[in-house]
């Protein structure tokens, strides 16, 4: 069912079933909610999960094992879960995974036990988001994301991360419109960059 | 305001988007202010880049018939992918761009309409397209999968390119383009990242300016998109592409593999167009000593404002530069930029390593094999250290940051495991507003330190900071307020700091010196002045050193600032003081340096030329090595060393591997080049000899020494009126005796005779040029009054081609015993 409280013509396309919903009764200890949900948000997470992995620590550890893992124990939790808005469990659920890598990292140490120094390829310690903007930029683009206001990331979450449509993101950020949630996504960017360069400074 | 916030937030849903973005034209158009900021925005889209190019490879893992495997990089107008064709079953690479946004079709359908043109254009030199296609909200376009780094990448990482590469990667270029041209097509986007060095050796012209089509008004800043910077002149007046307008982007992309830098460089578009209309460009060409000197003039037709003066085809660019092109194949060189020279010039292969080989290969000394380890060093990073600028009221004060600069970098290459480029190299950048990445290519080295001094009476306030040239990321930075009387405290500091940053294991620091704050100002302001080389200068350094250790007796710095100073005063060409006075003054000034720092380099540099005076080689030659070990980025040890002392004992080869190895931390020193010059000189490789020393005296036309060495030069390779030319616009038309050589080789024999006469009391010029005229009697009869009374000289002079007439004569072997020399 449409969700009642925002123009149903925005969201004829997505699932009619919410999240939102699914949440809801998720938490009131539905199985097939729950299930549903897990579905939903687990190819997402194992496609985000892989670029923050390490080439050495994805072959050590099934990343798509991990992220099932870290989803199965995470919607055990859901029952204390408050959702403000749909966005937020994008985000939760981000969060869970991302901490559960560094903890395997953590364990694992930094280079693989098993492997020579002088055969360890440096690009293969590095993760392939790393290697693309380099280590210290994911650092402060972390910190940044940390300290933006919970819409403003759950924003940059579901669009830049997890690569939501703006309809879907009108749904997750309690949006009357797609252009609204696009306006949205498009502000809270500009206000992570700010956070990135006040970082720097 | 209102506009930059509303641009800030376009780039924001373009990134958001997936849309392309020509960032080097918005890091140019916008304003100071706003940079950080939008390179953070940069810095997101390449991460909302990853992210999409992650999904596009889960989700998608075909497009049409072509099975993505992993993405490769991003062009300027969207993702690149490996990816496999299943029905040719072949590798290729997959650019795809999204078509979803307002202007998708039309873009969709320029881009197809682009490919299917560049189909028809079959050539090795340029990437072959296989295929253009839109699938869904996609564009696709295949085309042959090139491993290599582009043009770009290549500079970005501080690896300058060989004369040779450059001239053939041009060449290869102009082939591309030349069959872009007639297949009646334009390219309009021809960039250094957009020419691939493949690594079976092929130079690819890459990115057809895809999507350039669909640009709006001609002139208008969307239809310029690329980089303005390679943009013809007349495209900025809003004149249409036109073959001269691709060729002068050929130049451009040229000017930059040479110098790493562009002809005319500016902030915005509009800055640009200023630029151009004043015809403002640099030429930075003339710098790169090791590339043939005539690479400048056709670099310069190719860039030429006027279109109709520019090369009519590529082809003919391509003919001219391979009038250029060495005959011989080229083996890499250690020594990037200095043995290159000789290769280009004379097309000569070389044997091994960077050294051309005299004549037969002969072992060498060990002692100098490990002399040369030190000398180049090459494990550490390297880094410069740009003059600090002085932010002082008093312009006086000049003098003193510049002396605290050199401290920096002597005490940085004294204290750790680093490459430090030398005064000499990295000066030639003070008080120009050098773009930091350009400025670090040249130097070669991939981090700089730059800051500010301001000295107020017996105060001084400096501002270091340690950045990395390619992203000007600060690793270190350092604010220091001190008395000038701790100067070396806030030196040691300053160096404790930096090697830290880079993480660089020190060596114990230079001797601390307690100096009088008055007198090491004026130490400072000394050595800046001997570093000026010549009479006056050193004349005045001497004055001010004589201060400084009437002061502080125990500063031994200025000790061994006096014996440097007294060295070039003492140099004949110089003719300041007589050899014999200043030697003895040096002697004194350099045991009182050794005395009392024996770990000071500049003082065992000092003991090393007295030795050579004395004639007593070894000791020479050990403290010269031992100068070398201690501080390795002092390049004057090396010409000193070269010319002092391995120069006298035949040891040329020895010279110019030394000297190859100085231009490591000293690329752009002329006086390296000018000893290097002098080398080939000596041994009759005068037209290498002529070459270089035209393009050192084209650097700096004040230098007079260059002047008659070329002049002699030319004279010994039979080229006597432009040797009697260039002596006549000499001061005093050159020395006489070197004048007098050129008249007996122009047949002016009476000329020269009558020089012989005016200068009898003169024994050097007389040996010379009695040498020269075949009167051995009077030549050897000159040449023992010369030892007599100026023995120092001797030693050298035994080397010069002018006295090559003698060296059969049972008596010149005497007068060589008698120097000690083989």
């Amino acid at each position: 069912m449409p969700d009642d409280h925002t123009d149903p013509s925005q969201r004829a396309h997505l699932d009619p079933e919410s999240t939102y919903s699914l949440i809801e009764r998720a938490r009131a200890g539905d199985e097939q909610a729950l299930e549903r949900l897990f579905a939903r948000h687990l190819a997402p997470l194992q496609r985000w999960a892989s670029g923050r992995l390490p080439q050495w620590a994805r072959d050590l550890a099934d990343t798509d094992d991990l992220v099932q893992d870290t989803l199965l124990k995470t919607f055990k939790r859901i029952e204390g879960f408050e959702p403000r808005r749909v966005g937020a469990l994008q985000a939760y659920l981000r969060t869970a995974v991302l901490n559960r890598l560094r903890d395997e990292l953590r364990r694992q140490g930094r280079q693989p036990a098993t492997t020579n120094l002088d055969d360890v390829d440096l690009e293969s310690a590095e993760s392939p988001l790393e290697h693309a903007i380099g280590r210290e930029a994911v650092e402060a683009y972390e910190h940044a994301l940390e300290r933006l206001k919970p819409e403003d990331r759950e924003a940059i979450i579901a669009r830049v991360e997890l690569g939501y449509s703006y309809e879907e993101l009108a749904v997750m950020l309690d949006k009357p419109t797609a252009d609204a949630a696009r306006k949205a996504a498009e502000r809270a960017l500009v206000r992570l960059a700010e956070e990135m360069k006040r970082g720097r400074e | 305001m209102d506009a930059s916030e509303r641009s800030v937030g376009d780039l924001a849903r373009a990134i958001l988007d997936g849309a392309p973005v020509d960032w080097p034209e918005v890091e140019s158009s916008a304003h100071e202010s706003e940079r950080p900021l939008i390179e953070q925005l940069r810095t997101l889209a390449t991460l909302v880049e990853f992210h999409r190019a992650q999904r596009a490879g889960a989700e998608t893992g075909t497009w049409g018939h072509l099975r993505i495997l992993e993405p490769i990089g991003r062009g300027a107008f969207g993702r690149v992918y490996r990816a496999w064709d299943t029905r040719l079953d072949r590798e290729v690479a997959l650019k795809l761009l999204p078509a979803g946004s307002d202007t998708g079709d039309a873009r969709a359908s320029a881009i197809i309409h682009e490919g299917r043109l560049l189909a028809r254009v079959r050539h090795p030199n340029i990437v072959t397209i296989y295929g253009a296609e839109c699938i869904g909200d996609t564009v696709g376009l295949w085309m042959e999968r090139i491993d290599g780094e582009t043009v770009e990448e290549r500079l970005a990482r501080g690896s300058s390119l060989k004369p040779s590469e450059t001239i053939e990667i041009g060449i290869q270029i102009c082939h591309a383009l030349s069959a872009v041209h007639k297949a009646g097509l334009l390219h309009r986007d021809i960039k250094a990242q957009n020419v691939m060095l493949a690594t079976d050796g092929r130079a690819v012209l890459m990115d057809f300016g895809t999507g350039r089509e669909l640009g709006g008004a001609s002139g208008s800043a969307s239809s310029l998109a690329g980089t303005p910077l390679y943009l013809a002149p007349e495209l900025l007046r809003g004149v249409d592409a036109t073959v001269q307008s691709d060729i002068y982007s050929l130049g451009v992309l040229l000017y930059r593999m040479v110098t790493g830098t562009y002809p005319v460089h500016a902030r915005s578009l509009a800055d640009l167009r200023l630029a151009h209309e004043r015809l403002a460009r640099a030429d930075h060409v003339e710098r790169r000593l090791d590339m043939p000197r005539r690479l400048g003039r056709i670099v310069g037709r190719t860039i030429d404002p006027r279109p109709e003066r520019r090369y009519e085809s590529a082809d003919a660019l391509a003919a001219a530069l391979n009038t250029l092109a060495p005959r011989a194949p080229v083996i890499p060189l250690k020594y990037g930029l200095s043995a290159a020279v000789l290769l280009v010039v004379i097309g000569v292969a070389l044997a091994e390593g960077p050294l051309r080989r005299y004549r037969e290969p002969r072992s060498i000394e060990p002692t100098f094999t490990q002399t040369l380890a030190v000398a180049t060093h090459a494990n550490g990073p390297a880094i410069a250290v740009l003059p600090l600028k002085n932010l002082s009221a008093d312009p006086g004060s000049d003098d003193f940051v510049d002396g605290f600069t050199e401290e920096i970098i002597n005490s940085l290459a004294s204290s750790g495991n680093l490459q430090v480029r030398s005064r000499a190299s990295s000066f030639a950048f003070k008080n120009q507003a050098n773009d930091l990445a350009d400025v670090a290519r040249q130097l070669n080295v991939s981090v700089v330190i730059e800051g500010t001094v301001r000295r107020s009476g017996q105060r001084f306030q400096v501002d270091a900071r340690l950045v990395q040239a390619s992203s000007r990321l600060t690793l270190w930075n350092e604010s220091v307020d001190a008395d000038v009387g701790d100067v070396f405290g806030v030196r040691d500091r300053i160096a404790r700091g930096i090697i830290s940053a880079l993480g660089v294991t020190p060596a114990p620091a230079r001797r601390h010196y307690e100096a009088n704050a008055q007198a090491y100002g004026l130490y400072l302001t000394a050595r800046a002045l001997v570093s000026r080389r010549g009479v006056p200068s050193a004349q005045k350094a001497v004055e001010y050193l004589q201060q400084v250790t009437a002061v502080d007796p125990a500063f031994a710095p200025a000790y061994a600032g006096l014996a440097d100073a007294y060295a070039y005063m003492s140099l004949p060409s110089y003719q300041g003081m007589p050899v014999s006075k200043a030697h003895v003054l040096m002697r004194t000034a350099a045991l009182k340096a050794l005395e009392l720092d024996s770990d000071l380099a500049e003082a065992h540099a000092a003991m090393g030329v007295v030795y050579a005076r004395d004639l007593d080689w070894a000791s020479s030659e050990r403290h010269f090595q031992q100068a070398i070990a201690l501080n390795p980025s002092l390049s004057q040890v090396y010409t000193s060393y070269s010319f002092f002392t391995l120069r006298p004992l035949h040891k040329f080869e020895d010279a110019e591997r030394l000297l190859n190895g100085a231009l490591q931390s000293d690329p752009l020193s002329l006086d390296v080049w000018r000893e290097i010059a002098e080398v080939h000189f000596t041994v009759g490789r005068y037209d290498e000899a002529i070459d270089l020393l035209q393009r050192v005296r084209a650097v700096d036309p004040q230098l007079v020494d260059a002047g008659v060495v070329l002049a002699r030069a030319l004279a010994c390779r039979g080229r006597v009126e432009e040797a009697l030319a260039l002596y006549g616009s000499l001061p005093s038309e050159g020395p006489p005796h070197y004048r007098a050589y050129a008249y007996i080789k122009a047949g002016r024999r009476p000329d020269a005779e009558k020089l012989a006469i005016e200068n009898a009391q003169y024994p050097y010029r007389a040996a010379i040029i009695y040498a020269a005229l075949g009167d051995r009697d009077r030549a050897f009869e000159a040449l023992d009054r010369t030892a007599d009374r100026e023995p120092q000289r001797v030693p050298l002079l035994l080397t010069w081609p002018e006295m090559a007439p003698l060296r059969d004569d049972p008596r010149f072997t005497v007068i060589r015993k008698r120097f000690g020399l083989p």
